[in-house]
């Protein structure tokens, strides 16, 4: 599986600041978390908990070549996972792991289902991120 | 007994070229319907286009899937088609996976969930794909048939227009309970004719509705499903020319020949041998009425039109500045599978896009070749619903066909179809004085005096030019006698 597009990496980023925002002093890899829960919430229907836990586990194993850190990181239901807490782990390389099964997670929707669906499915989400991506564009 | 209060069934378009005809008029609002056939049929891109078409903010369509096809999957083939709307999925259409609740076989646990799912969209339209599936979650028929009783029942309080696709074969529709409680039932099948493969639909059931019956063939491209109904209804005619018109087939001894030409609105036949010129004189009449300002199409079943045209332009009118000009145009419809259905509905439309008031169909034998094998025993049947529908909109038709030329019958045409044209022209080469000559009679006009005289023609550069009576001579029986020589008594006049 190729890396993910520039415009997938763009809105990935647009999403950890909304999220951040939301969140406040939470971790990357807290707001990982809930990104694939938010993500879960919107898409498990349309492809089924089993379709959403086959992309996440894809993604999980693809994140890993690249960020060994999450090695050890199981993919659990619902978007959820195991082990971000358990080990002595490099808190940076662990945010940048967690970000990248995020945007491997959306990379493969993208191939899957086309972009335009797939941003179209996101944006009920986060409503406000699209805006956001022209805002950074302009 | 209808009264006033009774309440009115609305037929919905269901946004299926031609599937509304065959349904008499449309999808009956709140019906319960099964989709069923074998794989490769059609059947969820049928149910898909209705459920996109039908879908609005206000009249959401909500699409179930269960097991069967991987959702993922299903939305990638899905954007192929051009009535897939993104902007529609997620709101208009919501697509709901079943696919855990079908495995752990808890038929009251799918119910659940649609029924959650339904309570909250208040669908307008609702598809479950495939239904076949759910069935298997069953323990029994009986289990079976409360739980599609309860579905209808509370889809029809939610008055909801329903669609189950399924693969069913047609023996299970006498035993399975789905069958009896369904409102309407749309069939559709793939075969495999000779090298052709055909998809055919027929709806056996739909409550409240006048549906057409039999067979209708149906095609799946980018636009979708498109179905072809076998009766087209008819069209409401053009204005009509005034009683006595003619057509000119574009050869002024032939029209006089005529009385004039063809009647306007009938159907001409010229039947001969190969290389006689029978696209010569379709170019003749096609140009007669281009330079009149009347709109001709020629259509073509074997030949590329730029191959036809060329192979044809090296005697008789020329077509070139009428086809730059918009007045003809050539419509090519050679297609390994085709169907006399797709084939008379794409001449319809290029008649009703070009406003043609001349049809050419060049040539019959083509034509009947082109065909899917088991269409071609049909072929007459075929042929007269073309016929029909072309001038039953007053456009006047000349057709060819090859004959292969006897000189111990007179064979006007194979398959019989002769009996179709309301004008028969016969062209037949002749040996006269050890020569290969050309010669053509008017055989009848349905409504017309016409000449009967026997006359040579030929094919000139300028076209075809005809000559003079056959005098004196028996030549269509394959033994030429002169009777002028012979010593034979002249038949009488």
């Amino acid at each position: 599986m190729s890396e993910p597009r520039p415009s997938v990496m763009q809105f990935v980023g647009a999403v950890v600041r909304a999220e951040f925002a939301r969140a406040g002093d939470a971790h990357d890899a807290d707001v990982a978390q809930r990104i694939m829960v938010r993500l879960h919430g919107a898409l498990g229907k349309l492809i089924g908990p089993a379709g959403f836990d086959v992309l996440v586990a894809r993604s999980l194993v693809v994140a890993r070549r690249a960020h060994p850190v999450l090695v050890g990181i199981m993919a659990g239901p619902g978007g959820t996972f195991i082990g971000f807490d358990k080990g002595e782990r490099d808190r940076v390389a662990l945010q940048e792991g967690a970000m990248a099964i995020v945007a491997h997670f959306i990379e493969l929707l993208v191939v899957l289902i086309g972009e335009d669906l797939t941003m179209r499915l996101l944006r009920d989400v986060w409503p406000t991120v699209e805006e956001e991506r022209n805002d950074d564009r302009a | 007994m209808t009264t006033e209060r009774s309440p009115t069934i609305r037929l919905l378009p269901s946004g299926v070229p031609g599937l509304d005809v065959v349904l008499g008029g449309g999808l009956p609002e709140y019906s319960f319907n099964l989709i069923a056939g074998g794989p490769g049929a059609g059947k969820t891109t049928l149910a898909q286009q209705i459920a996109f078409s039908r879908a609005s903010a206000e009249t959401p369509s909500l699409y179930f899937t269960v097991l069967g096809e991987p959702p993922l999957k299903m939305l990638r083939h899905l954007q192929q088609y051009r009535f897939f709307d993104s902007a529609k999925v997620g709101g208009a259409v919501r697509f709901v996976n079943l696919s855990v609740q079908a495995m752990d076989h808890d038929l009251e646990s799918i119910m659940r969930s649609m029924l959650a799912e339904i309570e909250e969209v208040r669908p307008a339209t609702v598809v479950v794909d495939s239904f076949r599936t759910v069935a298997h979650a069953s323990g029994s028929d009986t289990q079976l048939q409360e739980f599609v009783q309860r579905l209808a029942l509370h889809l029809t309080g939610w008055q909801a227009t329903t669609f189950l696709v399924g693969e069913y074969e047609t023996a299970e529709s006498h035993s399975n309970p789905i069958f009896t409680i369904a409102d309407g039932i749309i069939w559709l099948a793939q075969s495999i004719e000779g090298h052709a493969s055909v998809r055919r639909m027929q709806v056996s059931k739909m409550r409240a509705c006048a549906t057409m019956p039999g067979l209708h063939t149906l095609l799946i491209s980018s636009d979708g499903i498109r179905v072809f109904p076998r009766i087209l209804p008819r069209a409401a005619p053009r204005s009509r020319a005034p009683a006595g018109s003619r057509a000119s087939t574009g050869i002024e001894s032939l029209d006089r020949m005529m009385e004039g030409g063809i009647p306007v609105g009938e159907t001409a036949l010229f039947v001969g041998p190969s290389g006689s010129g029978k696209s010569v004189f379709t170019r003749h009449f096609i140009a007669a009425g281009a330079e009149a300002s009347e709109p001709g199409l020629i259509v073509v079943f074997e030949e590329h039109p730029e191959d036809y045209l060329a192979k044809t332009s090296a005697f008789g009118p020329k077509l070139g500045s009428f086809i730059e000009r918009g007045l003809v145009e050539v419509l090519y419809l050679r297609s390994l599978d085709l169907t006399v259905d797709e084939a008379l509905a794409a001449i319809r439309m290029a008649v009703e896009r070009t406003g043609a008031q001349r049809v050419a169909i060049d040539s019959l034998s083509e034509f009947e070749l082109a065909l899917v094998p088991s269409y071609r025993e049909d072929f007459r049947q075929s042929l007269f619903r073309t016929i029909s529908a072309l001038t039953g909109l007053g456009v006047t038709v000349f057709m060819t066909v090859d004959i292969v030329q006897s000189f111990t019958e007179l064979g006007l045409s194979p398959h019989i179809t002769e009996f179709l044209a309301d004008v028969l022209v016969l062209q037949r080469y002749v040996e006269l004085r050890g020569k290969l000559e050309k010669v053509l009679a008017v055989v009848k006009m349905r409504t017309s005096r016409h000449d009967t005289s026997i006359r040579h023609y030929a094919i000139e550069t300028t076209g075809v030019v005809i000559g003079e009576t056959v005098h004196n001579q028996r030549v269509l029986t394959g033994v030429p006698i002169d009777f002028a020589e012979s010593g034979v008594e002249t038949p009488k006049e």
